[in-house]
């Protein structure tokens, strides 16, 4: 499944643009707010950052599942608790923003194959 | 020092071999824009990411990260045709003086970096050995924590010996990243 890359950025009149480096500007889609009034810049900014959020989350969510991290976190019983629920959450978020099954952070395949022919 | 030279004191390192600077990174670009409408021109200021610096020679330095198409198309089908991928840049500087550059592509979501083929025609397609190296070398150093070896070899990619840097033209950004025929198609509509 392909998104239109980011950054986004939306006009006052409710059309949402994509700014992807090296390519001209799209519209991606036009929103016609409805609801309060005052929720409106907030909600424009969660559209905007959509794309960049969840890559970021993403890359967060990799260097959390790496072993030697999710290791030191569950060395902690207090830490993995509340590890679990916000992982458990990132894990959702990515499951549903993506389309794709996300492994367990406890579970994830190893950073195998390092590049140590010199070390 | 020649090019080869260079080059072959890179993918003779590794990752402790390398210091790693965020920005700033004092190495800015302009990249030409079109406006939304079509007709106003605009440029975007840029600035690589991260600069790596070679501990054994503090000449050889890296920038690296710069997105060059952020939305790149990969030519043959592959596991990772149907999700986003964007190509990046890795300048290489000697003395402060650019003397190569290498493009690579992050593919799976941006899940991993690896070399760019050019042109990229096969299904299983060759790359030099030296370019995957380096490509492997700028991973472990600022790509995610995912398995470079696994993704090479779902993209159909595979050593092979070949000259390297090819002996063509010098490329600028924005071109040569092998055909792109699906760039200007419409989004999906999910």
């Amino acid at each position: 499944m392909r998104y239109t890359p980011g950054p986004w950025r939306m006009k006052n009149n409710g059309e949402l643009w994509s700014h992807a480096r090296g390519a001209t500007p799209k519209l991606v889609a036009s929103i016609s707010w409805l609801g309060d009034q005052e929720d409106r810049p907030g909600n424009m900014r969660v559209v905007e950052g959509s794309v960049e959020i969840t890559e970021a989350i993403d890359e967060l969510y990799l260097l959390v599942a790496l072993p030697q991290v999710a290791k030191i976190i569950q060395t902690d019983p207090v830490m993995e608790a509340k590890a679990r629920l916000i992982l458990d959450n990132a894990r959702d978020i990515l499951r549903k923003a993506t389309g794709r099954q996300v492994p367990d952070w406890r579970n994830m395949p190893g950073h195998v194959n390092r590049l140590t022919h010199n070390a | 020092m020649t090019l080869d030279t260079y080059l072959e004191m890179i993918v003779n390192s590794g990752p402790e071999d390398w210091i790693v600077m965020p920005r700033p990174t004092m190495k800015h670009s302009f990249t030409f824009q079109e406006g939304q409408e079509g007709n106003s021109d605009r440029y975007d200021l840029g600035e690589a990411p991260v600069m790596l610096g070679f501990k054994k020679n503090v000449s050889i330095t890296l920038a690296a990260g710069t997105i060059e198409k952020a939305k790149y198309v990969i030519p043959v089908q592959t596991e990772f045709t149907n999700h986003n991928a964007r190509t990046v840049l890795v300048d290489c500087f000697f003395d402060n003086i650019i003397v190569h550059r290498e493009t690579m592509v992050m593919v799976d979501r941006q899940h991993c970096i690896l070399p760019l083929p050019q042109p990229w025609t096969e299904e299983k397609q060759p790359v030099p050995k030296g370019k995957i190296v380096f490509a492997h070398l700028i991973h472990e150093l600022i790509g995610p924590f995912t398995d470079f070896a696994d993704y090479l070899e779902r993209a159909g990619l595979y050593g092979a010996d070949l000259p390297w840097p090819a002996p063509t033209k010098q490329r600028r950004p924005g071109e040569d990243t092998g055909p792109d025929p699906k760039s200007d198609a419409e989004e999906p509509s999910d």
